[in-house]
């Protein structure tokens, strides 16, 4: 385990081909070995599910699997391998359509995909490259007890987390990296304890809860009525949803990921066309809008999917942060932009949401996944938003962007923003909201004050097991 | 184990770089050996002179008859050194004129006619230098123009065409409507009714002749020939004529013969025998080499000087031995047509004597070999064309356009300038002329 | 025992300014050494070869003024490319927009104003070519716009329809009076035709704008709103449409930008170079489809287009040189051509990536 950008998944694809190491040596059994590519790595045993998605978009789940597989001639052995996956699916309760395009599965749906990749390959050693942030609680279950079963065939797992509940709740051994260096090597998880991990990871004593004023709602600020929406292979995924966010508080939504959220919160901001129903921002109705329109009316959006919304890769630290402003005075005047102001802004915003990065010239893309987050937020929060639409907001930070990014959802909530929150994490959304819905198959089946609600009963409810 | 950075990347190149290009340098500079002047020729006279082409020079057409020409000279004066740059395009030959003059050429070729601007610009640019363009109309003091002319040669093939269409309807693969392609096929077009109408009226021919025309619009490309072709085929031409770059419709048509479906054909500009000996009839062949030599042997004389070319231009034909009937050198039937030409009996417009299609087709072709069929006149600098009286030239009246108007009534025919600006059909063509 | 020397292959965080100049001229050598090993197996030798084709291009008024000329339709097409492909709009038509610009200067001198003083006419024929290229490139803008239509099949579709135009146009009605039944317009009027630096066949007017436009084209991207919104699209376009720019607004600005500058293109072969509308294939020597080269060479740079044009039109010359000046066939020549393009291309993988040497000691033990 180790923050973000300690070097763990460096290491991880070392070990499985993908860079070169420097000096060092890599033994396999007991053997020497120099692995040279995926190939190798394959051979030697070693299999990998890695965090950012080898999937191709266009193809079925069924063809991206015989993709990996070693065996694939010309043709893709397709029907054999749909038969195989159906098998894998039951065995390890993974259950996918194998004839459903990538595109078309959530981020938890396209993991689960990887995952069954890497398993039928029938590696030795499994590297899973922070397997679970996508996963939802029932599945995390499911998948640890996999992990428990072909440990206890015999091979070994390295499993990548910077959550410590995970290492506690599935390790045996744990390594800590910090900045690259190990500064705890396989230390049996039954002699360390939480706060110690923590602190070796990350350099200093993590403050746990997060002060939280009390709530003190104010008016309406979104209002979703009986919203209907499509996913992209055409099932009604939003049945129905209704509910209404105030200002000055947080509204917490649950849910196992592709229940429907990614869809609501879509078509809430206006990326996807409501089959029916209606979305009100304060006193405007926004159904159906474009997303400018409704961006145009205070609203902050925090996208899941941060790649596709929530930067320009190619594109400066300045250029992305001025995205949503670069319209008005004073960042442009008339048709030009005033390019001087809008650095010295710059340069403001990336000290004041400690964004690391070389320069502001530097390209977007090539900031670090916490550092990404934290330029979506300065953008998004610099405007002052009425209404904040977080989407998973924390997913992959580490502990100390995650903390930053808690804070700065609670300093506006308090300023008299209403925040919108989705979010697997449970933990997240207790101590964040103010009231938690929970939703399941498209529908809201339970709306609850944070006060009152507890784990397993939201849990009861995400699961639908009653 | 620990590391020592050695260098970064300007190292590494910087010593790959000499490394690479010092090796390659001196490698070049060892096996390179400078060529030794040979033994100079006594004679004073030396002309250096240089072609541009438009295409390469393996095109199996223009340019390499061009460059057949080019070489033929070369050999033949000892004084003479020649040079040429192929496949110039035509917003670079100002440039490559610039260059070759720069290097000493002082008499310069340009065989496109897209080069005709730039060479007359170029003429008023180098005056000491002498141009002569190929197939243009524009002529200053020091270029003169030249052109090797084809229309003797369709019509003796239409002759051959007539006797042998079972159809009586020929095809004509062409690349650009101008008029040097429309007075083509309309010779080919003549000499086609000329048989074919008497072969109808004794009821040999289920129709009167016809000859369709499909343009291509390029003077190179076999993609569009072959489909040109197929599709004239299909329309029942059983004789394929063209005025296109390759020997593609020679191919097609031997092709349809291996399938038992006969379609004769013509060669255009090189022999092309080798690729339809059964099929290829006969054609037309150029002799550059006779209006090159016969250029460059009058600059050196002195006959032709930077001052006096306004008015030289060389319009050559079989006369002058500047084209030859045939599809190989030397051989203007292909044999195996030589008794199917001799069954189809003619009546000879001329003389009204019967006789064989091919005794009629060396009849024309001696005829019009022994005259040339237009003059020049030079009066003030300026080229005046007049038509002689001869025994037989292919555009002689009465000739009928496509829509029945009398063109060119009995006992006249057409001159140099109507040939050259012609812009309309013989009756007999079905096809149009995009205007 | 191994060559205690590993190379290592890092990818570049930031690319230091000098290296920007130095692999390309790294790679341009490279590719001459390449390029002599091809020259001596005809045994020709390589150096005489590149001192002469180097002094007579750069050395003398006619190598220089054929380098421009090349340079000045690479220039101005390919900047107007730089801002369509930063927008990701794959504009494959900028030949056809160039015939364009030669088709509306061309009309204009021969049939509507052919008396007017050159002070209006040249401007009128520029700014006729601009709307023209830009007309013809509103064409595959919109259908890309509106109805999501593929643009690099629309465009490269255009680029034939406007050599049909052309040759509808010189073999129909506007076959000239004086060329003998050729299919080629009359020479247009000596009002229309653009003025040379002396000596040269350097059309100046035309260079100007050329030099003009690649500024502009910088102001544009870098300082105006328009701009940004065109790297924003280009970079990540589901972003910019959720914050409200406009898809349709910006591939439409980029295209009559880049069809625009095409047309300035083809007015300038028109006017300054061939004086009259002739074979599509004699207007533009395949300018529009050279200039997308010269476009990513740059880097997509407006600025930097300035230098690769006139490296295009330098190796262009080179070629004509070495045909002249030498008996090289003209496949070697192409193979040079290549070669150099080669290795220019494959340079920037040095920009993006940092190869080290690393010597490795062996501590405590045998040397």
């Amino acid at each position: 385990m180790g923050e973000n950008g300690a070097g763990k998944t460096t290491l991880m694809n070392i070990l499985y081909g993908l860079y070169k190491p420097d000096e060092g040596r890599i033994f396999v059994r007991g053997h020497e070995v120099r692995i040279r590519g995926p190939r190798d790595a394959m051979k030697l045993g070693i299999g990998m599910v890695h965090q950012h998605f080898k999937l191709v978009p266009t193809l079925t789940v069924a063809e991206n699997v015989a993709l990996g597989l070693e065996e694939t001639g010309f043709f893709l052995p397709t029907k054999k391998i749909e038969k195989a996956i159906e098998e894998a699916a039951r065995r390890y309760g993974l259950d996918i359509d194998p004839d459903a395009k990538i595109w078309q599965l959530s981020v938890g749906e396209r993991q689960r995909v990887e995952i069954l990749k890497a398993l039928m390959r029938d590696a030795r050693v499994l590297i899973l490259d922070e397997p679970t942030t996508v996963l939802t609680p029932g599945e995390k279950e499911e998948l640890f007890r996999i992990l428990r079963k072909l440990a206890d065939e015999g091979r070994g797992i390295v499993f990548i987390t910077h959550k410590l509940d995970e290492v506690f709740r599935i390790a045996d051994r744990v390594t800590v990296l910090r900045k690259g260096r190990v500064v705890a090597s396989g230390v049996p998880t039954s002699e360390t304890t939480p706060r110690e991990l923590a602190k070796l990871m990350v350099g200093r004593e993590v403050g746990y809860k997060l002060a939280k004023r009390p709530k003190e709602p104010g008016e309406v600020v979104l209002k979703v009525e009986d919203l209907f929406a499509m996913d992209d292979r055409g099932t009604m995924v939003v049945k129905g949803v209704s509910f209404e966010v105030r200002r000055g508080e947080v509204f917490g939504i649950a849910g196992v990921a592709g229940n429907g959220q990614k869809e609501l919160v879509e078509a809430i901001v206006g990326l996807r066309k409501p089959e029916k129903g209606r979305v009100v921002i304060d006193s405007h109705d926004v159904t159906g809008r474009s997303p400018a329109e409704v961006l145009g009316l205070g609203v902050a959006f925090i996208p899941e999917d941060r790649a596709r919304y929530g930067i320009v890769p190619d594109l400066s630290v300045a250029e992305n942060l001025v995205l949503k402003a670069y319209r008005y005075p004073p960042f442009s005047k008339g048709m030009f932009l005033d390019v001087d102001y809008i650095r010295k802004w710059s340069e403001e915003l990336v000290a004041e949401y400690r964004i690391t990065t070389p320069s502001i010239d530097t390209p977007a893309g090539s900031l670090s996944g916490g550092n990404i987050q934290r330029l979506i937020l300065a953008r998004e929060l610099s405007t002052t938003p009425r209404l904040i639409i977080a989407s998973h907001p924390t997913y992959g930070l580490d502990v100390a962007a995650t903390e930053q990014v808690r804070a700065l959802l609670l300093k506006h909530r308090d300023e008299g923003a209403g925040v919108l929150l989705i979010s697997e994490d449970l933990d997240e959304l207790l101590e964040l909201s103010d009231r938690i819905a929970v939703m399941r198959d498209g529908r809201i089946v339970g709306i609850m004050d944070a006060s009152e609600a507890d784990v397993e009963e939201i849990g009861v409810l995400m699961s639908g097991a009653s | 184990m620990s590391k020592l950075p050695v260098g970064y990347l300007r190292w590494a190149l910087v010593i790959a770089l000499t490394a690479i290009i010092s090796c390659v340098g001196t490698w070049a500079v060892l096996t390179y050996t400078a060529p030794t002047p040979g033994p100079t020729t006594p004679t004073t006279i030396h002309l250096k002179a240089a072609w541009i082409y438009v295409g390469p020079i393996g095109d199996y057409g223009w340019t390499h008859a061009h460059d057949v020409g080019r070489r033929y000279v070369d050999a033949l004066y000892p004084w003479l050194e020649t040079y040429y740059v192929e496949s110039v395009k035509e917003a670079n030959c100002p440039g490559v004129i610039d260059q070759l003059v720069a290097q000493g050429y002082t008499v310069i070729f340009t065989t496109s006619f897209g080069f005709m601007d730039a060479t007359l610009d170029a003429a008023k640019k180098y005056p000491n230098v002498i141009f002569f363009h190929c197939s243009g109309y524009k002529r200053w003091d020091n270029m003169g123009t030249y052109f090797a002319e084809f229309y003797q040669l369709y019509y003796l093939n239409g002759l051959m065409a007539g006797a042998l269409t079972k159809t009586g309807k020929a095809g004509y693969v062409a690349a650009h409507p101008i008029p040097e392609v429309i007075r083509h096929i309309n010779a080919f077009a003549i000499g086609f009714a000329e048989v074919a109408e008497q072969r109808y009226a004794r009821g040999e021919l289920p129709n009167p002749p016809e000859v369709h025309v499909v343009w291509i619009y390029e003077w190179y490309n076999p993609a569009k020939a072959r489909e040109a072709a197929e599709s004239l085929i299909t329309k029942g031409c059983d004789v394929l004529a063209f005025t296109e770059d390759s020997p593609t419709v020679v191919t097609v048509c031997e092709e349809h013969y291996k399938r038992g479906e006969p379609i004769y054909t013509f060669a255009h500009y090189s022999p092309m025998y080798a690729y339809g000996p059964d099929v290829v009839v006969s054609g037309q062949l150029v002799h550059w080499e006779v209006i090159y030599a016969d250029i460059i042997a009058k600059i050196a004389s002195g006959v032709y000087t930077t001052e006096n070319l306004k008015a030289v231009d060389y319009w050559w034909m079989l006369h002058e031995g500047a084209v030859e009937l045939g599809c190989n050198y030397s051989m203007p039937i292909n044999p195996k047509f030589e008794a199917p030409l001799k069954s189809v009996t003619v009546v000879d417009k001329l003389t009204n004597e019967t006789m064989t299609v091919y005794d009629l087709v060396f009849l024309r072709l001696e005829q019009m070999k022994d005259e040339t069929p237009h003059v020049q006149v030079i009066s003030g600098g300026e080229i005046t064309w007049l038509t002689p009286n001869v025994t037989f030239d292919p555009f002689m009246g009465p000739l009928y356009d496509q829509d029945g108007n009398l063109r060119v009534p009995a006992g006249e025919r057409l001159g140099h300038d109507e040939l050259w600006t012609m812009m309309w059909f013989v009756k007999w063509v079905i096809g149009t002329i995009p205007t | 025992m191994f060559l205690p020397i590993t190379v290592r292959v890092e990818k570049r965080l930031e690319i230091p300014p000098w290296l920007r100049l130095a692999v390309p001229v790294c790679s341009f050598l490279v590719a001459l050494a390449l390029a002599s090993a091809v020259f001596a197996f005809q045994g020709l030798n390589p150096l005489a070869i590149y001192g002469t084709t180097f002094s007579r291009i750069i050395g003398t008024r006619i190598g220089l003024s054929f380098l421009v000329v090349k340079a000045i339709p690479l220039l101005l097409c390919a900047v107007g490319l730089v801002m369509a492909f930063r927008a990701q709009v794959w504009n494959i038509g900028a030949e056809g927009q160039l015939l364009l610009g030669a088709v509306a200067a061309a009309g204009l001198a021969l049939f509507v104003m052919p008396e007017a003083p050159s002070a209006v006419l040249i401007p009128a024929m520029f700014l006729a070519g601009f709307l023209a290229g830009a007309a013809w490139a509103l064409v595959p803008a919109v259908l890309k716009a509106k109805l999501n239509v593929n643009e690099v099949i629309t465009t490269l579709m255009m680029n034939y329809i406007a050599a049909k135009l052309v040759e509808y146009l010189i073999y129909g009605p506007w076959r000239g009076k004086a060329t003998w039944g050729f299919p080629f317009t009359d020479l247009i009027p000596g009002n229309a035709v653009l003025p040379t630096v002396p000596g040269t066949g350097i059309h100046y007017p035309t260079l100007m704008l050329a030099l003009l436009s690649s500024g502009a084209v910088f102001v544009l991207m870098e300082k105006t709103k328009l701009g940004y919104e065109v790297k924003v699209f280009g970079g990540n376009p589901e972003l910019a449409k959720a914050v409200g720019m406009r898809p349709a607004k910006i591939i439409i600005a980029c295209m009559l930008v880049s069809g625009g500058l095409a047309g300035l293109a083809g007015v300038g072969e028109l006017a300054g170079v061939h004086k009259r509308l002739m074979y599509p294939e004699s207007i533009s020597a395949g300018y529009g489809y050279t200039a997308i080269i010269v476009a990513w060479l740059a880097r997509l740079n407006p600025l930097a287009c300035v230098l690769t044009a006139l490296l295009m039109g330098g190796l262009l010359a080179a070629g004509e040189t070495m045909r002249t000046s030498f008996s090289i066939p003209y496949a070697s020549v192409n193979v040079f051509n290549g070669l150099i393009l080669l290795c220019v291309v494959a340079g920037e993988v040095m920009l993006r990536y940092k190869v080290k040497l690393v010597v490795r000691r062996s501590v405590g033990h045998e040397a």
